[in-house]
């Protein structure tokens, strides 16, 4: 009976895994890139870097200029919005961002303004278009996007808990990798990065779907919100503070100072951790101002809001979920978009999301690996075990290709050229189907070859790039990072590369030597019925001689 | 900064006390498989070590982001000891003594004044 439930797990874990897998790939990568998302903005702007003096006028906060700015900009490109929107830069970037949204329109349009000074940047959509490809994709309605994302996010958590049922010796391997065994190998290495990350995986996958909760579980809401009362908008006013926009009310009115206003907050909130200002109605006598407070140090992002009469200044309404439910659904958050965290605890972040990445690549080439070898038996490779090795080549050494590819883009192309920020968005899904394309043409080995090579020569030239085009290292912490992921994908390709070379004979001789209890795991792992040990040997020893004309 | 490498040296140090305590990894760092006596030391040590390794993450970020940086530099240190002991499994051990002296160099540190 056991031994049934556990086969029935595998079968889950793989099913689940495989049929997601290439999007859960390219999730985790967009995810952990967008940990950094400020910073990469920063990085493909680097005008906003060079240009920086930082003019500092008397009396008055960075942040008040800043917000300044941003509404003078605001009132120069969408006077007549129903609503202004700015993120005011916080202490890890100079980034300001602007939003705004026209009447009758759900729709925001958003800019990036420098923090002071009249800096003229490229127009990008930086790091915030990994954020958004990261829950609700490209080129389909957000919807839909986010239904595709949750349906993954599901299915991650499904092959996660019977990931953890059907390796079961995880806890006994937990130290184990064992290079040049093959299968064996690929399995250390997919048990291992996810062990060693399995609070990041489960912590970053449930409050993953916690995120989409009022799509995924939206009945209680439903029920306790009916229609008659407002519905889902009530509920969107109450858990977040977020209402649309009042109608104007027709009377032109000019806008109260925010530097006021914002000392208030900052009153409130507590020095700098005002974040966000929202602007209803601008140029309305009906106008009204929030202003929403950052996480500062606090793991929740639930938010804190004042509202104030956009013409007089009044303090109209504050805001607060304090609540344990508030709180909750904060946590969980705050937690997944780690908005609160220090730089190491960032840095740990991104490394944990980079072995996320590397545990679906693991998950998704071990079924290749294990398939090819059934059919190679069986003397024909069937069109499913093609497919997926295909996917996995466009997916796992494609997709950092197309990462690479937009911050060459972002390089490359005229700073004035119009479209810019579609035109980039554009080339990296461009380059990416052509990865996608490539292996059509190549047998499978020298595809995976020519991909890594290539993605690792487009990281680790970036910053030679970013040194002709920009004239200077704009931020030498991304240039490291590039060198370091160019090196990452120059080891894979180096590693396809030796296991070409005759190296099987001494790995042969080991699994030989391999004690007992390891050698039937594996193969009770690979879904054969457990064999008497000697017989199992034989099978192994068969196994790598059989391999041998393939490697 | 200076906590958060702390941290991830005794965390390192931890969980090589825990791997030496099992014969696979013993046979690999030390080419023999040790007693049950030495194996049990390395375990209570190697839990102990994973036990103190939280402190100065919560002193450095408080309770609750100190948790979660915490199991995140134990995630990452366990991939550096996973991948030393497969391709320098001695390196893997004398990694172990750059928890002490770093505990002794800090504390030094911030008692000279």
């Amino acid at each position: 009976m056991k031994n049934g439930f556990r086969q029935s797990m595998a079968w889950l874990h793989t099913w689940a895994g495989l049929l997601v897998g290439w999007m859960l790939f390219a999730i985790f990568i967009s995810g952990t890139a967008a940990y950094y998302r400020s910073a990469i903005t920063e990085w493909m702007q680097p005008e906003r870097l060079i240009g920086q003096t930082r003019t500092a006028d008397a009396g008055k906060s960075p942040q008040a200029v800043a917000a300044e700015h941003a509404l003078a900009r605001l009132a120069v490109v969408a006077p007549h919005a129903s609503r202004w929107m700015v993120d005011l830069p916080d202490g890890r970037s100079a980034v300001g961002e602007i939003a705004w949204q026209m009447p009758g329109s759900a729709r925001f349009h958003s800019e990036s303004v420098a923090a002071s000074g009249n800096v003229k940047v490229r127009a990008t959509k930086g790091g915030d278009f990994f954020y958004e490809f990261h829950y609700r994709l490209h080129y389909v309605p957000p919807l839909i996007g986010s239904w595709i994302v949750s349906f993954c996010a599901m299915f991650m958590l499904i092959a996660i808990v019977s990931g953890v049922i059907t390796h079961r010796r995880i806890f006994a391997d937990f130290f184990t990798f064992r290079q040049g065994k093959g299968q064996r190998s690929w399995l250390d290495a997919h048990t291992a990065s996810a062990v060693l990350a399995l609070p990041y995986h489960t912590m970053v996958t449930y409050t993953g779907l916690v995120t989409l909760m009022t799509m995924l579980m939206p009945w209680g809401m439903l029920d306790r919100y009916p229609q008659k009362d407002g519905g889902v908008m009530t509920f969107y006013a109450e858990a977040y503070d977020f209402a649309n926009p009042a109608p104007a009310v027709g009377k032109p009115a000019t806008l109260v100072a925010i530097a006021p206003l914002l000392a208030q907050a900052n009153q409130r909130f507590g020095e700098q951790t005002a974040r966000r200002i929202w602007v209803d109605q601008p140029g309305d006598a009906g106008a009204r101002i929030k202003i929403t407070r950052g996480t500062g140090d606090r793991i929740s992002i639930s938010t804190e809001s004042i509202t104030f009469n956009g013409v007089t200044g009044q303090r109209l309404a504050t805001y607060a979920r304090d609540d344990v439910t508030g709180q909750t659904a904060g946590v969980m958050m705050g937690l997944h978009e780690a908005t609160f965290a220090p730089p190491f605890v960032r840095a740990v972040y991104f490394i944990s999301g980079l072995i996320g990445a590397l545990m679906v690549a693991t998950g998704l080439i071990m079924w290749a690996i294990k398939h090819r070898q059934k059919s190679e038996k069986n003397g024909r490779i069937g069109f499913g075990t093609r497919l997926v090795e295909h996917l996995n080549i466009a997916a796992i050494a494609g997709m950092p290709i197309a990462v690479a590819a937009y911050f060459w883009a972002n390089r490359l192309l005229p700073v004035d050229v119009a479209m810019r920020q579609k035109l980039e968005i554009n080339l990296f899904f461009a380059v990416w189907a052509l990865t996608a394309i490539h292996p059509l043409l190549r047998k499978s080995r020298r595809a995976w070859l020519e991909q890594l090579f290539f993605g690792a020569a487009l990281f680790v030239l970036l910053p030679a790039l970013d040194r002709i085009t920009v004239g200077t290292w704009v931020m030498p912490s991304f240039d490291l990072v590039c060198l370091g992921l160019g090196a990452i994908l120059a080891l894979c390709a180096l590693f396809l590369l030796r296991r070409r070379s005759p190296r099987r004979k001494p790995a042969a001789a080991k699994t030989r030597a391999e004690p007992a209890p390891h050698t039937s795991n594996h193969t009770a792992h690979a879904h054969t019925p457990p064999q008497p040990e000697p017989s199992t040997r034989q099978a192994a020893v068969r196994h790598t001689l059989h391999k041998e004309p393939t490697q | 900064m200076m906590a958060a490498v702390l941290c991830a040296l005794m965390t390192y140090a931890g969980l090589a006390a825990l791997s030496l305590a099992m014969h696979r990894h013993q046979n690999e760092v030390f080419g023999k498989a040790l007693r049950a006596g030495p194996s049990r030391m390395f375990r209570y040590a190697g839990v102990l070590l994973l036990a103190v390794s939280i402190i100065p993450c919560v002193h450095a970020w408080g309770g609750p982001i100190g948790l979660v940086g915490w199991f995140g530099i134990m995630t990452a240190s366990a991939t550096v000891l996973v991948l030393l002991l497969q391709f320098a499994p001695r390196p893997a051990l004398y990694l172990c003594w750059l928890a002490p002296a770093a505990a002794l160099a800090l504390a030094l540190s911030s008692a000279l004044p």
